[in-house]
C-alpha cells in the first residue's frame, strides 16, 4: 500500500469515527425500543384490530345514591417520590405520524384519523399493539356508539344515526348538532340552544332521544353548560352556570327514564368558581375536575369528589390528567423547564401519590396534550413531542 | 497538492456532519433554538390553577375552524393569536423591549381594551380582551417584563371566560400574524398539557398531517382568502 492510500484511508476512518460519535450524541438519552416490534414481555394483547370500538373502557356501575351531606374538602400531602419499574417506551409510528391517538375498545391497538399516502384512503387507520404497519379500519367517519355498530354523522344540515351493518337510518331531531351514545347505544343525548358569546350567560337545553330519534324531548335547561357525559349506568352528567360559579350535576336515573331531570332527579355534585376539565372515572365512583383563579386561592388545584358520598379531596398535584382505573388518576405535573415529563399516579379515594416514572430513566415528553389511557390501565398512548410519532408506554 | 484538497473535503464533511447532528439533536431533545425565539412569556409568574393557563393555540384550531366564516374570518379562519387563560386583573408583561404603537385601537379587535407594541425586530406584539385601557401612550418606551396591562374578559363580566389574547404581528403594517410558539421562548409543550384535554387541530382529510403540530401553523395574512375551508374536514361539520 503506497502512502497516499494509507493516507487517504485514515482520512475516511477520521470522518467516519467523528460522523459515528456526532451520531451517537443524537441519540436520545432515553431507554426506549425504536422498534415497529415489541420485545415479546410485552406481547399481551391479540394483535387482531378487529372489532375496534371508539369508547371508553367498561367498568363496574355505581349503585348507590349519593349522601345528602356535603363533606369539608381534605387535602393531602404533597407526593412523594416512589422507586418504581421503569416503563418501557414502544415506538408505534414513524415519520411524524399521526395526531390525536385514541384506543381500541378491547386495548389491542391504536387509531387515528389519516390518509398515509396519497393514494390511500381517508379514515380510521389503526396499528396493532404487536407493531407492524397501520390498517385501514374504516373510512366512515362520525361519532360511534361504544359497540361501533351505529355511526351518528351530519349531512344536509341534519344528524343521521346509521346501523352500520344493514345501513338502516334515521333523522335525529338535533338540527345537525352532534349526539352522545349512552353506554348501552340505546339512547342519545346532546345540547341545544345559543353558543355565541356571553357563554357563560347563555341559554341552552339538554336533550335526550332513543338512537332512532323516537321519544326526544328537553330534560334539562341550564345557563352557560350542557351536557358533559353519561356514566356507565347512563346517568348524566350536567353542567351550568349560576351567580358565577359553575356547578356540575348527576341524573339520579339513566337510560332515558327521566322526563324532567332537572326538577328533583338531578343532584349538585360540585360548585366551584371557574371550574374545568371534568372528567368522570371509567366506573362512574369519582369526578375529577380542576379549580382555576378562584377568588378563593385554597379552592384552586385538582379536585375529585365521590359521584356517591359527594366525599371531596384536593389532590396533591396540578397538571394534565386522565383516569388510569375507577380509583386512579395518571397526572403529568404542569412543571416548565422540564426536558422530560413525570406520570404520577393518584388515587382518589386516599389521596396518595406516587411517580410512575423517573425522567433520566424513562424519559418522555408528550406533545400539544395528545395522551390516552388504555381501556385496561396498563399503556399509555401518547404523540411525542420529539418526533411526533406515537409511542405507547407500558406501566409499571 | 491532492492531499491538500483530500484534506480539504474530508474537514468540510466534518464540518457538516457535526452541524447537522448537533442540530438535529437540539430539535429531537425538544429544546428551542434560542435565537429564533426573540421573546418571552406575557406574565411574570409561572403556570398555574392560581396564575395562568394556555387554553387555546395559535393556528388551524377546532374552535377556530368552526368559527371560519365568522369569528375568524378575517384571519384566514385560523386562531391569529394564542389564549391564555387567568382571572381579571392579572397582571400582564411586555414580552420584549418596544416602543407603544397603539392603545385601545378598535379597528384590531380584541375588546374591550388592547395594546399594540413595536419591537426593533420588526414584529409587534399585540395584547387583547384587557381589563381597561392601559397606562400608556403611543410612542413611549416599554421593556421587556415591564407591566403594561391587566387581564380582561371579552364579555367584560369577569366571569365569563377572562384570558389574554396575544398576538405577533409585522410592525407597522400589521396585516400579519405569526406563531407565538415558534417566537416566545418556553416550555410549549408542557403549557399545552393542561387547560385544556389536548389541543386539536382541523384535518383536510385531504392532506391530514398539515398543520398539526403547535410549531407548524401558518402565517396569517389578514383579510385573506379561508385557508381552512376543507371541501372534507375533520371534525366533521356539526352545526353549533
Amino acid at each position: 500500500m503506497d502512502y497516499s492510500k494509507r493516507k487517504y484511508r485514515i482520512y475516511l476512518l477520521v470522518v467516519a469515527v467523528l460522523i459515528a460519535a456526532a451520531a451517537a450524541c443524537n441519540l436520545p438519552a432515553t431507554i426506549v425500543t425504536p422498534t415497529n416490534t415489541l420485545p415479546p414481555s410485552i406481547i399481551e394483547f391479540p394483535t387482531s384490530t378487529a372489532g375496534v370500538l371508539l369508547t371508553g373502557p367498561a367498568a363496574a356501575q355505581p349503585t348507590s345514591q349519593p349522601a345528602v351531606a356535603i363533606p369539608i374538602p381534605t387535602s393531602t400531602s404533597l407526593p412523594i417520590p416512589t422507586p418504581s419499574p421503569a416503563p418501557s417506551l414502544i415506538q408505534l409510528t414513524s415519520s411524524g405520524c399521526c395526531v390525536s391517538p385514541f384506543w381500541a375498545n378491547d386495548g389491542s391497538g391504536i387509531m387515528f384519523i389519516d390518509k398515509p399516502s396519497s393514494e390511500a384512503l381517508a379514515g380510521i387507520w389503526g396499528v396493532s399493539l404487536n407493531g407492524g404497519s397501520p390498517s385501514l379500519i374504516t373510512t366512515r367517519l362520525g361519532i360511534y356508539s361504544k359497540d361501533m355498530q351505529l355511526l351518528a354523522y351530519p349531512q344536509a344540515e341534519q344528524t343521521y344515526v346509521e346501523r352500520i351493518a344493514t345501513g338502516e337510518r334515521w333523522i335525529i331531531p338535533s338540527k345537525g348538532r352532534a349526539v352522545s351514545f349512552s353506554p348501552d347505544g340505546t339512547w342519545l343525548a346532546w345540547t341545544a340552544g345559543s353558543l355565541e358569546p356571553p357563554f357563560d350567560t347563555a341559554q341552552r337545553q339538554v336533550w335526550i332521544s332513543r338512537f332512532d330519534g323516537t321519544e326526544a324531548r328537553v330534560i334539562c335547561e341550564v345557563t352557560g353548560g350542557g351536557f358533559a357525559g353519561w356514566t356507565p349506568d347512563a346517568r348524566m352528567v350536567i353542567t351550568g352556570r349560576e351567580n358565577g360559579t359553575t356547578v356540575v350535576w348527576l341524573t339520579k336515573e339513566g337510560n332515558g327514564e327521566l322526563e324532567e331531570v332537572c326538577d328533583g332527579n338531578i343532584f349538585e355534585m360540585v360548585r366551584a368558581e371557574r371550574l374545568r376539565g371534568v372528567s368522570l372515572s371509567p366506573g362512574g365512583s369519582w369526578l375529577a375536575y380542576q379549580v382555576t383563579f378562584s377568588s378563593s386561592p385554597e379552592a384552586n388545584g385538582m379536585w375529585v369528589v365521590n359521584t356517591s358520598t359527594l366525599e371531596r379531596r384536593k389532590l396533591p398535584v396540578f397538571g394534565a390528567f386522565r383516569w388510569r382505573d375507577d380509583d386512579s388518576l395518571l397526572v403529568v405535573p404542569l412543571e416548565l423547564g422540564q426536558e422530560w415529563h413525570l406520570l404520577v399516579q393518584v388515587e382518589a379515594s386516599t389521596g396518595e401519590a406516587i411517580n410512575l416514572t423517573t425522567p433520566g430513566v424513562t424519559n418522555f415528553k408528550i406533545a400539544k396534550g395528545d395522551w390516552s389511557v388504555s381501556p385496561d390501565g396498563r399503556y399509555v398512548a401518547f404523540v411525542s413531542a420529539v418526533d411526533m410519532n406515537v409511542w405507547v408506554m407500558a406501566l409499571p | 497538492m491532492h492531499h491538500r484538497k483530500l484534506l480539504l473535503i474530508v474537514w468540510i464533511l466534518v464540518f457538516f456532519s457535526l452541524f447537522y447532528f448537533s442540530k438535529e439533536r437540539l430539535v429531537s431533545a425538544g429544546l428551542p433554538e434560542l435565537q429564533d425565539r426573540p421573546f418571552g412569556l406575557p406574565f411574570a409568574e409561572p403556570p398555574g390553577p392560581d396564575t395562568w393557563l394556555l387554553v387555546q393555540p395559535y393556528g388551524n384550531t377546532v374552535s377556530a375552524f368552526y368559527q371560519r366564516s365568522s369569528t375568524y374570518q378575517a384571519g384566514q379562519g385560523l386562531h391569529f393569536g394564542i389564549d391564555l387563560a387567568s382571572r381579571c386583573g392579572f397582571p400582564i408583561v411586555a414580552i420584549g423591549d418596544g416602543i407603544v404603537a397603539k392603545v385601545d385601537a378598535k379597528e384590531h379587535g380584541s375588546a374591550p381594551h388592547n395594546l399594540m407594541i413595536d419591537h426593533p425586530n420588526g414584529y409587534a406584539s399585540f395584547y387583547g380582551h384587557l381589563y381597561e385601557t392601559p397606562n400608556l401612550s403611543p410612542g413611549q418606551q416599554v421593556h421587556r417584563g415591564e407591566v403594561i396591562a391587566m387581564v380582561g374578559d371579552p364579555d367584560e363580566s369577569c366571569t365569563s371566560r377572562p384570558h389574554l389574547h396575544l398576538e405577533i404581528r409585522n410592525a407597522g403594517a400589521y396585516n400579519r400574524a405569526y406563531n407565538p410558539i415558534n417566537l416566545i421562548e418556553a416550555d410549549w409543550d408542557t403549557l399545552a398539557l393542561t387547560g385544556s384535554s389536548g389541543f386539536s387541530f382541523a384535518q383536510d382529510l385531504n392532506e391530514p398531517h398539515r398543520w398539526q403540530t403547535l410549531r407548524d401553523q401558518p402565517e396569517v395574512q389578514f383579510w385573506g382568502p379561508l385557508a381552512n375551508d376543507y371541501a372534507n374536514p375533520w371534525p366533521l361539520e356539526w352545526d353549533r
